[in-house]
């Protein structure tokens, strides 16, 4: 985290310092902060920044794909004569703890392939979903277990 | 360019059209909250795109994108707190019975 706001500060003082005030020149600001700070390794306080940063926008992109995905699946069921899902309410077991990471697990997955979060049991070690297509209730949990959760805990966690 | 701006709204229309249609036509609450949820989202994004595209102009992408940010944010969180309430409250979903 320290490293993110250096790294902004980078960026903020690149855009002061060349009095260019548009999105291009803030991420080339980036760029170029990132990059001294990836020279800064040796002396590492938060060795964990790149991975995290990496990880950050793999879970961007295929966050993405699944929700366009999602949306053509939806559309074709919204649109097709006659109904081919099977809905069901599922348990997902959480390896996400904190609250935070809960929070974004269950918005990420509202919004992709047939499912919708509904609730979290008290303990916080399921997350309840309504799933669309639940023929086979081991595919959604694992498919949301390896897909947007593995991905979400590479970024949340050191 | 003029090709890609039509071709993100007349998309971003169609989804939008079907999130309405997945209203009416979907047979119990979750599947309707499914149908706009993901539909509205992603058609009121595309739609948003091609504004950005056809202004090319930081003062209105910059807006742009901070409506999506609103979006993304508070689509999820009114859904679950519509599927919450449905199920606090014992609501009878609907299930396939042609196939089972």
């Amino acid at each position: 985290m320290t490293y993110f706001i250096l790294n902004l500060f980078f960026a903020g003082a690149w855009v002061l310092v060349n009095h260019a005030y548009s999105i291009i020149d803030f991420s080339i600001g980036f760029a170029l902060g990132l990059g001294s700070l990836w020279l800064t390794r040796p002396f590492g306080l938060d060795k964990s920044y790149f991975r995290r940063l990496k990880a950050a926008v793999v879970l961007l992109i295929y966050f993405h794909y699944e929700m366009m995905a999602s949306v053509i699946k939806v559309a074709w069921e919204v649109l097709s004569p006659e109904f081919r899902s099977v809905p069901d309410i599922v348990h997902v077991p959480l390896d996400a703890t904190s609250d935070m990471e809960i929070t974004l697990l269950a918005n990420m997955v509202s919004l992709t392939p047939g499912t919708l979060s509904l609730d979290v049991n008290p303990e916080k070690t399921h997350l309840i979903v309504h799933a669309m297509f639940a023929q086979d209730h081991a595919a959604v949990i694992s498919a949301i277990k390896n897909g947007l959760e593995k991905k979400l805990l590479e970024v949340t966690r050191e | 360019m003029e090709t890609l701006i039509s071709l993100c709204l007349l998309i971003g229309t169609f989804f939008t059209l079907v999130a309405a249609i997945g209203i009416l036509r979907m047979p119990d609450i979750y599947m309707r909250i499914h149908a706009v949820t993901k539909a509205g989202t992603v058609g009121i994004g595309l739609i948003l795109l091609s504004v950005a595209l056809f202004f090319a102009d930081s003062a209105v992408t910059s807006r742009v994108i901070g409506i999506m940010l609103f979006i993304i944010v508070t689509t999820p969180a009114a859904a679950h707190l519509l599927g919450k309430t449905m199920l606090k409250s014992k609501y009878r979903m609907w299930r396939n019975l042609t196939i089972r």
